[in-house]
């Protein structure tokens, strides 16, 4: 490893350098441009901001066993939730960690004069956050509507290996954000962008100038060479509707480490995913080794819990529902929740350990069985090409049996065999075996088919109605369902009951029953039964055919949209209402039958077929709604937001039914 | 080879103790009767707290105590959670794990105690405050754990609240408390809602009185919404000393009086500022001659130039920060802040008095005229004036001087005052205050039946109802605000074409804000048709009342907590010759707690339609309960019927 020498020199030398290129908005650089800043009150970037960051940098240098973080920010504050949300700053450290160099000054104008303020002792408190950890709370001095506060300050850290991500996006406009990074030789790295525009790599500093994304990379001495990324006039993120994870648009920039040159070798650390897997999880770690071990413990169990099963498939599934009725997930049982013997013995772990130990119990049953490790959507997505093998959040089975392959996650008792929650559908994944390889998971895999089946039959003695509402769940809805109504009681249960079935019309609700309510391996099923009530005295009736409707308003509420539209899973959704009319009325009016496409391909489609049988005196409302894909481009977003407003639009429409005349 | 023995002989022994298994059949789960599990997610088998009172600046409190825990949303009552500072200090904490049968588990280890600062558990920036966390985790039920520990704390002005059932659904098998104090310091109690078979002794000696309460078999009961309208909804009993000590100051709490006392000593002559703040508050009034146009002139600069930063560390928990402080570094706590402006105030000789509150929506019962004792967790201004009193909320960046919002209306403050604490209501806010008023305009002249209609909206908010928007509009930017527009309607699908909020101007007659919206809105899904008939479908007014539907019969009272009345106005004008099968029915409904009221008007080729609700604030038996279930669901039936029924031609 090569030595790195008068580093801290240079560093300061190519600080105040970089500085340059960025003056124009470093405003604090310039009385002139400063005094224009505080008088600014409306900035284009969204003339209604609460906030803006001006500026900011991260210089990121290495040294041979630690990282030195220089951070700068200039904020205009210009509204009161700006000023609750950023008029303080929180500075955690660890024990290893220091923070050194730490100037604010709040800037203000009155009566056309720059007032400083910088921050004193009695706006920093310090307390330890826990026994690890201090904290450093900072209050800006006097900053209102108007104000600019700019702070510096550099972190020290131990290790380099890990840069933390650099954000260009906020929850607050940013004019200017860039993120530089002096790199020895000896380390190789591979930067990942994800922007909302192309990065242009220039070659001259100068040219960092004047645009919007731009990076700049060059040897700034013999042993060292300057990155830079600089990105301008990026806007706040904001959550919308259908994103499902916010996580995955947020502008940022990674440095990934992936090599060093030891004595003039370069050894891989994160190279790829196959090396990257291996290093980490095969040949190290102790998730392997647990699954090729013998595991004798769990010898017994296993020989009365596949007793008398005849194929791999029934030991597979009996399997799969020991764990997962046995077994609770513990995210904090730490290391102990690793480990398959512990878990075995605690009849708890994290997500890792309970499906380690199924997996360890199905290749025990001779099953053919591998891990599979990714992100669930409340995570940032995996990148196929370059590695992150310590960002999984969730482990898996997969097992093939007869050909066919199954998923199995048995942390909760809810599953159903070979379906897994619709949080794990978030793209590649990483199957854990000598030879490497993945496995792509997305939500166009899951199909949630929910049906319902409605009968209005009259009594004909009299001007009363039964109304018997059967309803079969959907893999998500049911999963869902089963999750909220976990540990209620009968009374509670009744109760639920009775708010699901609502009020549907001049309807009495008289009972209402769920089926397989804990038995998963069987469709989760609600039979509701109503009273009806005819009102025989009015001539003409305005009847409304849906009990319930697929969506009560238009679900796409965004005036604009930023992101693409991404749905958990397919929908499937049948509706079916047979009406017999009641006695001494006729049919006189109803909606026609339609069809609502969506796209091309009929991505997405929505029929109501009104069907009127005249020997049984019975119309039938069919309903159906499905889709074929769940991901939808930003352009895409107002015809989306159209089909939807049809759909919801069809199911208002009445029927219509008049007293006969004689 | 004798050190050999030895090894193995101590190690066997050890083993041997590892081994053993520990069963405590009392804490068997089977043990608890079956009128206790009703309800019940948890149950207190045994609460002993033991209180040594030595001096008005030191007593002992040891607690042990065991829960079963019945199911996981029972989970957090196993958790020890206990807070620390400069007057608490947690001595000693032990706890123990048993399965349902009763078989210990295993035991807390002091390392396994996570010991953190509060910091972003609340909205305090600082403060001196500890969190020790500990949990078994335990994650099958039934289970039991005992918990002890020992606190000494070094104020009565603290004294802990002895709450048996803690939380609605844990049911009680056994709970007592024991108090000993010295014969000269003697403890004042208020018992909230105690059963009836509590039992209380008291014994005196020479040196001491000894006083204990216990109640056995306390049932658990189910939670029910709007149930909040007194201090205490489940059996506690309230502590407290006739006298307390705190950072050397001495207070008393025989009366409002001397508490307010105490308070005033606390933060006397902590609002002078210097000569320079002095001259900008001069210049800032200028010529300004009437109180409210100072007022209003000061509060504007200290709401423009100041924040909130919440500040609980030590002493400055109850003594405000120098008013000099908040000038010069723009921010302060409650206290800072509403101290901040009496200095102000002060400089143009206007008086006010600091008043103590319990801020929060459902805070109304918190200060209770006849126990004295710290009630209170803010402070707002009262200045005094000839005719009226002008309440101010200083931590508020928008509130008018004279508008308190629903965060401090309608309860007892103390004001404090250099002759003490004297008790007093802040204002109330009426069904005249809080108003909505919303016409909505559909033209159908122009635009036939198309699936698509200009839909113009104008509305005027009053009072507490326009509170959060008010929030909303002052603190949001245009995007977050059209979000918000672009849901807050019950259209079946809408985009929003345009939106303004007008702020009316506050002023000596108009104290209470409002704010007049208007949107013009292009709305889907309103005109449906059948093959003979066009309906127009006006279903999507929102329902003002509560939905306070439950599965069960009611048990308790359910608390309404304002008063209202909303109007809405739907204007269709029609096309010329429109042939009209069906229009809405008028409705009526009246009941004690609210009533409604639609009226339709056919005038030529225009319909209106008027819904006009009102609610009305109080305290309802559980028996009317159902009616007003029945009548959130009879508004929901008339909005369900609004439509008008065209024949196609």
């Amino acid at each position: 490893m090569q030595k790195v020498t008068f580093l801290s020199l240079i560093v300061v030398c190519f600080f105040i350098n970089s500085k340059l290129f960025a003056q124009g908005l470093n405003v604090v650089k310039s009385k002139e441009l400063l005094k224009e800043a505080l008088e600014k009150t409306v900035y284009d970037i969204d003339p209604s901001a609460q906030a803006i960051i001006l500026y900011e940098s991260g210089l990121n240098v290495f040294y041979e066993f630690r990282r030195e973080f220089k951070v700068e920010k200039i904020i205009k504050f210009l509204g009161e939730d700006g000023i609750g949300d950023l008029g303080t700053l929180n500075l955690a450290q660890s024990q290893e960690e220091n923070i050194l160099n730490l100037r604010i000054t709040t800037y203000n104008i009155e009566n056309g004069e720059i007032v400083t303020q910088t921050a004193e002792k009695s706006n920093i408190l310090k307390e330890q956050l826990d026994k690890n950890r201090k904290l450093k709370k900072i209050q800006f001095p006097s900053i209102k509507k108007g104000s600019i506060v700019h702070y510096t300050y550099t972190l020290n850290e131990p290790g380099w290996v890990f840069v933390p991500d650099w954000y260009f996006q906020g929850d607050y406009p940013v004019l200017y954000s860039e993120f530089s990074a002096r790199v020895p030789r000896w380390i190789g790295y591979s930067p990942t962008l994800r922007t909302g525009v192309l990065f242009k790599t220039v070659d001259k500093e100068k040219e960092l100038n004047n645009c919007e994304a731009c990076s700049y990379h060059s040897f700034v001495s013999s042993t060292d060479q300057l990155l830079v990324w600089v990105r301008r006039n990026i806007p706040a993120i904001k959550n919308e509707n259908f994103v499902r994870s916010i996580h995955n648009y947020r502008e940022r920039v990674k440095l990934n480490i992936n090599e060093i040159k030891v004595n003039g070798i370069w050894k891989p650390i994160h190279k790829d995913w196959e090396s990257s897997m291996k290093t980490v999880y095969i040949e190290n770690g102790e998730l392997y080794s647990q699954l090729n071990a013998k595991n004798a413990f769990l010898q017994s169990v296993l020989d009365s819990i596949v007793k008398g099963k005849e194929n791999n498939l029934e030991k597979a599934k009996s399997i799969f529902n020991y764990v997962k009725n046995n077994f609770v997930t513990d995210d904090f049982s730490g290391a102990k929740g690793l480990k398959i013997d512990k878990v075995f013995e605690n009849k708890k772990g994290t997500n890792f350990g309970i499906n380690l130990l199924m997996l360890a119990m199905l290749k025990k049953a001779g099953i053919e069985t591998l891990p599979v490790m990714g992100t669930t959507k409340f995570g940032e997505k995996l990148n196929p090409v370059i590695p992150s093998p310590f960002d999984f959040n969730f482990l898996i089975a997969q097992i093939s049996i007869d050909k066919k392959n199954y998923l199995l996650d048995a942390t909760n008792k809810n599953n159903i065999f070979g379906f897994l929650s619709e949080s794990y559908y978030n793209g590649y994944c990483r199957i854990v075996k000598e030879k490497g390889g993945h496995l792509i998971l997305e939500p166009d895999q899951i199909k949630n088919r929910n049906v319902t089946i409605a009968t209005l039959k009259n009594d004909k003695n009299n001007s009363k109605a039964t109304l018997i509402v059967e309803r079969q769940f959907g893999v998500v809805s049911a999963f869902n369902l089963r999750q909220k109504l976990d540990n209620k009681d009968s009374v509670e249960m009744a109760a639920y009951t009775k708010e699901f079935a609502g009020s549907y019309s001049n309807s009495t609700y008289v009972k209402g029953t769920f089926e397989n309510l804990t038995n998963t391996e069987l469709p989760l099923k609600l039979k509701l039964e109503y009273g009806l009530n005819i009102d025989s005295t009015l001539s003409t009736i305005y009847f409304d055919p849906y009990i319930e409707t697929f969506f009560d308003k238009n679900p796409f509420t965004e005036q604009e949209r930023m992101y693409p539209i991404e749905f958990d899973y397919l929908n499937d959704d049948t509706y079916i209402f047979k009406i017999e009319i009641p006695q001494k009325y006729i049919l006189d009016d109803y909606p026609k039958s339609t069809l609502v496409k969506y796209g091309e391909g009929e991505d997405i489609t929505f029929r109501n077929v009104m069907d009127y049988s005249k020997e049984s005196n019975t119309l039938t409302v069919n309903c159906k709604l499905n889709s074929k894909r769940t991901f939808f481009k930003v352009s895409e977003y107002e015809s989306l937001k159209e089909f939807f407003s049809k759909v919801v639009s069809e199911q208002k429409k009445k029927i219509v039914l008049v007293k006969e005349t004689n | 080879m004798r050190t050999r023995i030895l090894i193995f002989i101590f190690l066997f022994y050890s083993l041997n103790i590892f081994a053993k298994e520990v069963i405590d059949s009392n804490l068997a789960v089977n043990k608890i009767p079956d009128s206790l599990r009703k309800n019940a997610a948890a149950v207190m088998r045994y609460y002993k707290s033991e209180i040594d009172l030595t001096a008005l600046n030191k007593f002992k409190q040891n607690e042990s105590y065991a829960i079963s825990i019945l199911n996981k949303s029972a989970d957090e009552l196993a958790v020890i959670r206990e807070l620390y500072n400069q007057f608490i200090s947690i001595d000693k904490i032990s706890a123990t794990l048993y399965d349902s049968t009763g078989k210990e588990i295993r035991k807390l280890k002091p390392k396994d105690i996570y010991d953190r600062s509060t910091f972003g558990t609340g909205v305090e920036v600082h403060a001196d405050t500890r969190l020790k966390l500990f949990t078994f985790n335990h994650k099958f039920y039934p289970y039991t754990v005992v918990i002890e520990m020992d606190k000494t704390f070094k104020s009565t002005f603290f004294m802990p609240v002895w709450m048996p059932q803690l939380v609605p659904y844990c049911a009680v098998q056994q709970s007592e408390l024991k108090l000993k104090t010295p014969i000269d310091v003697p403890i004042r109690y208020k018992a909230h809602k105690l059963p009836d078979n509590t039992k209380m002794n008291s014994a005196n000696t020479d040196a001491h009185i000894t006083t204990q309460w216990s109640v056995a078999n306390i049932p658990a009961v189910k939670k029910e919404r709007n149930g909040n309208f007194e201090k205490y909804t489940i059996p506690a009993v309230e502590l407290k000393t006739d006298s307390f000590e705190l950072y050397n100051y001495k207070g008393s709490m025989t009366s409002w009086k001397g508490f307010g006392a105490f308070f005033f000593e606390l933060n006397k002559d902590r609002d002078i500022l210097d000569e320079q703040y002095v001259t900008a508050v001069k210049n800032l009034v200028g010529a300004e001659n009437t109180d409210i146009g100072k007022i209003q002139k000061l509060l504007h600069y200290m709401q423009t130039n100041t924040r909130y930063i919440g500040n609980q560390y030590g002493i400055a928990a109850w003594q405000t920060f120098e008013a000099n402080h908040v000038a010069k570094n723009g921010y302060g706590d409650c206290k800072g802040l509403t101290n901040y402006l009496k200095a102000m105030l002060k400089v143009v000789g206007i008086h006010s008095i600091e008043a103590l509150v319990y801020a929060g929506e459902e805070q109304y019962f918190r200060m209770e005229d006849d126990f004295v004792a710290n009630s209170f967790n803010h402070v707002i201004l009262c200045i005094p004036q000839n005719k009226d009193t002008i309440w101010v909320e200083c931590t508020s960046k928008n509130l008018p001087a004279g508008y308190l919002g629903s965060f401090t209306q309608n309860r007892n403050v103390l004001l404090i005052t250099q002759d003490g604490g004297f008790p007093a209501r802040t204002p109330h806010y009426s069904m005249t205050e809080n108003r909505i008023n919303r016409k909505f305009t559909i033209n159908l002249i122009n635009n036939k039946y198309s699936d698509e209609l200009p839909v113009s909206i104008a509305c005027n908010f009053s009072g507490l109802m326009q509170d959060e928007l008010n929030h909303v509009v002052n603190s949001k930017t245009e995007k977050e605000i059209l979000s918000l527009v672009g849901v807050q309607f019950k259209f079946p699908s809408y985009k929003v074409s345009s939106f303004t909020f007008t702020p009316t101007e506050i002023n000596s007659e108009n104290k209470i804000p409002k704010i007049n919206e208007h949107v013009e809105t292009i709305v889907s899904g309103i005109t449906s048709g059948t093959q003979k008939r066009t309906f127009l479908n006006l279903g999507w007014l929102s329902n003002p009342l509560e939905d306070l539907t439950q599965g069960t019969e009611r048990k308790n009272k359910f608390f309404i907590d304002k008063s209202f009345a909303t109007t809405d106005s739907l204007i269709v004008h029609l096309p010329p010759g429109a042939s009209i099968e069906a229009t809405p029915l008028p409705f009526n409904m009246t009941q004690s707690f609210a009533k409604i009221n639609l009226e339709v008007i056919k005038n030529e080729n225009t319909l209106t339609i008027v819904r006009h609700i009102e609610q009305k604030e109080g305290v309802y038996e559980a028996k009317l309960h159902q009616d007003y279930v029945n009548m959130y669901n009879a508004i929901g039936n008339v909005n369900n019927k609004l439509s008008i029924v065209l024949l196609n031609k």
